[in-house]
């Protein structure tokens, strides 16, 4: 029996789970900054008026 | 005030903690990267294959350490729990909850490595056995916990009943590690203790690089879903301001 195809698809549900965990907080946090940024420039105008 | 207590209440100022996760991250990303391409180069192009299991014991590499991190992380989630609940430590809430999508990515992970090293081993991607169904189980308590978290209009609610569930989950823990000894079971049992291995040095040690590897890979995500909790529920204090517009970080 050929072990191959178990050992690739073991490492690469590894490595898609991994990185998706890895990723999904720093997109969220680039995500958040940016909204927030958003946010602050338009109560900064409004204060402003 | 003692050192230890003033490093205590530190973790407490959500400021400080938002700094000090920031510097601390790429230092264990890096820690990470480094010891996991190691080990994992180490055991799966230098260490030798089994010699009754053949090539399909360089799963093991990634397995086993992952299997280890499913409990460990669910342990520390349900410390985390208990200091939320009874010392009402808001770090403490944030970290319970940003560990629980941490450990079921690695229960996820060791569940389908497991099945994938079963096929070739025992013959089956799935057996009804006791290691298995008290791993599923786990997978299970992470995704109530992250469901109960966000099931509450109030977060603070939210967290804290996902603790207290976090907390009656324990039991499952020693069924896990334990399920091996206690049950005439399929899987095998451990092959690592405090007393000693029956792994040979050469297969040893990269797993446990993987393992320490795996240990960094925790701490660097807990720490950056941290962050953007800390950051979403400090929107309006000034030090969130200031590191969103000024970028200081």
């Amino acid at each position: 029996m050929d072990h191959t195809p178990f050992i690739v698809g073991a490492y690469v549900t590894g490595a898609l789970v991994f990185t998706w965990c890895a990723v999904a907080p720093v997109m969220r946090m680039r995500r958040l900054r940016r909204d927030l940024a958003r946010h602050y420039r338009r109560s900064a105008r409004t204060e402003a008026i | 005030m003692s050192r230890a207590k003033r490093i205590f209440h530190q973790f407490g100022s959500p400021p400080w903690l938002f700094r000090f996760a920031g510097w601390l991250i790429p230092w264990l990303w890096l820690v990470c990267i480094a010891l996991g391409a190691w080990g994992l180069w180490w055991g799966l192009l230098i260490a030798p294959p089994d010699y009754l299991q053949g090539e399909s014991v360089r799963i093991m590499y990634l397995h086993v350490p992952s299997a280890w991190m499913s409990y460990s992380i669910y342990l520390l989630m349900a410390i985390f729990g208990f200091c939320a609940l009874v010392w009402h430590v808001r770090a403490a809430e944030i970290m319970a909850m940003a560990s629980a999508p941490i450990g079921a990515a690695f229960t996820l992970v060791t569940l389908v490595t497991g099945s994938l090293w079963g096929r070739p081993t025992w013959g089956t991607y799935w057996v009804w056995d006791a290691r298995l169904t008290s791993e599923l189980v786990l997978l299970f308590l992470y995704l109530g916990v992250m469901g109960l978290h966000s099931a509450f209009d109030e977060p603070r609610k939210g967290a804290r009943a996902a603790a207290l569930l976090s907390l009656v989950g324990l039991v499952n823990i020693p069924i896990i590690h334990y399920s091996v000894v206690w049950w005439n079971t399929l899987h095998q049992p451990g092959s690592v203790g405090v007393d000693g291995s029956s792994i040979h040095p050469s297969m040893l040690w990269p797993l446990l690089i993987v393992a320490l590897a795996a240990k960094f890979y925790y701490g660097a995500n807990l720490l950056s879903r941290t962050r953007v909790r800390l950051l979403e529920e400090n929107r309006h204090r000034r030090w969130a301001r200031a590191w969103v517009t000024g970028g200081i970080d």
